[in-house]
């Protein structure tokens, strides 16, 4: 039996249709793909317009041919940050995406090497949120992590956000206690051996409950496993949690913090659509010559 | 037509609250430019219905034109338009960051923006895309390309029109736009089709008989 999950930060558009239906079936309704880098930098501003109209065009399209409602963030990640130039061509694009259907916050921003320039980018990004009124999603560094998620943490509150507006990505057992007690969100990656796994979820799960708390697989172009999410679920029904925390590290949280920006909510898959495989976007198909499947 | 016909238009036709939000986003794009108008487009979507405008009878308004796609053009409309040069590049941003019912609106309301006499170049990046909702905002039920585009541009939308098996006839100003040389045109394709032993398209005998003989 599989539990209903969502997984708040995947970044599908690296992935293949193995991956949306193995997720479908594993009991994923819907995913959230935050704008990030593709693993080397974009040289123009050309390449992110495309990117950001793939998030809100042709991705979400993708996902539901296999069931699945796809929603994004849009953002200028912060490794993409350090070139000024670039950096105020693309903060001026993102007020053309960030209000587009589907677009549940702006997002993922913050620091990676915690330079002036990354800065300057956050802090841009978190005065559209406002303006916007769009939750946010911080990508906290992996380098210096403690320092950097204080000081993102910090940096919010000095431009006026509430806690409550923020997802904090990316904690650890370290990072967890102190974004709980400022009042963010606190959403934790799955890695497949690195730096936070499903087991070691169970054990924070344990300890902190899940007020605040859910989590995320982070599958990108890397190795990774985008059933992390509705595997951690067994998991953690299996070592004992009870269903309606396991509902809300899996399911409620996530929504409860994307919610506010008015694009997704648990009525967009509770009558499920029937999928169609004949639908085109724009002239286009997900098949290559195999039989629509049409519910 | 200025904004200020286009807004006597629209404005009327919307249900209240979608009245209140347009002027207040106009507002905003008149004093804060693109950086209002981006959202405000991505809005209009969510915040007017998709009902259908009344024409009026006099003034040569848009026939075919929803609330939305009227807010739409209407909010571009407000967009700063001096200094052209800036204004124009602003467009392109806009064109090219709109997705496929924001682009529908755009290209539907091109005569419909301050200076459509600098957008030639716009309508025909409108007229080569693949989308057909897209190339139809530009070619059907559309005073532009009549008013604007090239006598060359015309024959190509209106050859591109009957290959993608549209309804050329509502092309506004067909008539004005069927000269000899489309006359060569369309009777060499009918040779290649023949040839073929293919069929034509649907209104090729109604635009090929809207053209000069080719015997005088």
């Amino acid at each position: 039996m599989t539990f209903t999950c969502i997984d708040p930060h995947i970044h599908m558009s690296s992935r293949t249709t193995d991956d949306y239906q193995a997720m479908r079936a594993a009991g994923v309704v819907a995913v959230i793909e935050p704008a990030f880098w593709l693993g080397q930098p974009r040289t123009c501003v050309g390449s992110f317009r495309d990117y950001f109209a793939s998030l809100v065009g042709w991705e979400r399209f993708r996902a539901s041919q296999f069931g699945i409602r796809h929603y994004c963030t849009i953002g200028l990640n912060s490794k993409e940050a350090n070139d000024p130039v670039l950096a105020d061509e693309v903060l001026s694009i993102l007020p053309l995406f960030a209000a587009k259907d589907g677009v549940v916050a702006i997002g993922e921003i913050g620091f990676d090497d915690q330079t002036k320039e990354e800065e300057r980018a956050y802090r841009a990004q978190l005065e559209l949120a406002k303006r916007l009124e769009l939750p946010v999603m911080v990508h906290t560094p992996h380098r210096d992590k403690s320092a950097g998620t204080r000081r993102s943490m910090a940096i919010a509150l000095e431009h006026g956000l509430r806690p409550d507006q923020v997802v904090i990505d990316h904690n650890t057992e370290e990072t967890v206690q102190d974004v709980v007690d400022q009042g963010f969100w606190a959403a934790f990656t799955l890695y497949p051996q690195t730096k936070m796994g499903s087991q070691r979820m169970v054990e924070v799960v344990r300890r902190y409950g899940s007020k605040q708390i859910f989590c995320d697989s982070s599958a990108d172009w890397g190795v990774s496993d985008p059933l992390a999410v509705p595997k951690t679920a067994a998991l953690m029904l299996a070592q004992g949690i009870d269903p309606a925390t396991v509902e809300a590290v899996c399911l409620t949280n996530a929504l409860a913090a994307y919610g506010p920006s008015g694009q997704i909510s648990a009525a967009d898959w509770a009558a499920t659509s029937p999928i169609d495989q004949r639908r085109l976007f724009e002239g286009n198909s997900v098949l290559r010559g195999q039989t629509p499947r049409v519910d | 037509m200025p904004a200020a016909r286009l807004a006597a238009w629209v404005l009327p036709q919307l249900a209240p609250d979608s009245r209140t939000w347009t002027e207040a986003a106009v507002a905003r794009v008149k004093s804060g430019g693109l950086t209002e108008l981006g959202p405000a487009m991505a809005r209009a979507g969510r915040r007017v219905d998709h009902l259908p405008l009344v024409p009026l009878p006099q003034g040569n308004f848009p026939s075919h034109w929803t609330a939305d796609q009227g807010v739409r053009v209407l909010l571009a409309a407000s967009l700063p338009w001096d200094p052209a040069a800036r204004w124009l590049k602003d467009l392109d941003t806009l064109f090219s960051c709109a997705e496929v019912q924001e682009s529908i609106a755009l290209y539907q309301g091109l005569a419909f923006l301050p200076r459509p006499d600098l957008l030639a170049p716009r309508g025909a990046v409108g007229l080569r895309s693949s989308i057909e909702s897209v190339w139809a905002a530009v070619a059907l039920d559309n005073p532009f390309p009549g008013r604007h585009l090239e006598p060359a541009a015309c024959r190509q939308m209106i050859m591109k029109g009957l290959f993608l098996g549209a309804d050329v006839r509502r092309i506004i100003g067909l008539e004005a736009m069927t000269d000899g040389e489309l006359g060569r045109m369309l009777r060499d394709f009918a040779r290649e089709r023949n040839a073929a032993g293919r069929p034509l398209p649907s209104h090729f005998d109604a635009v090929l008989s809207l053209c000069p003989s080719a015997h005088p």
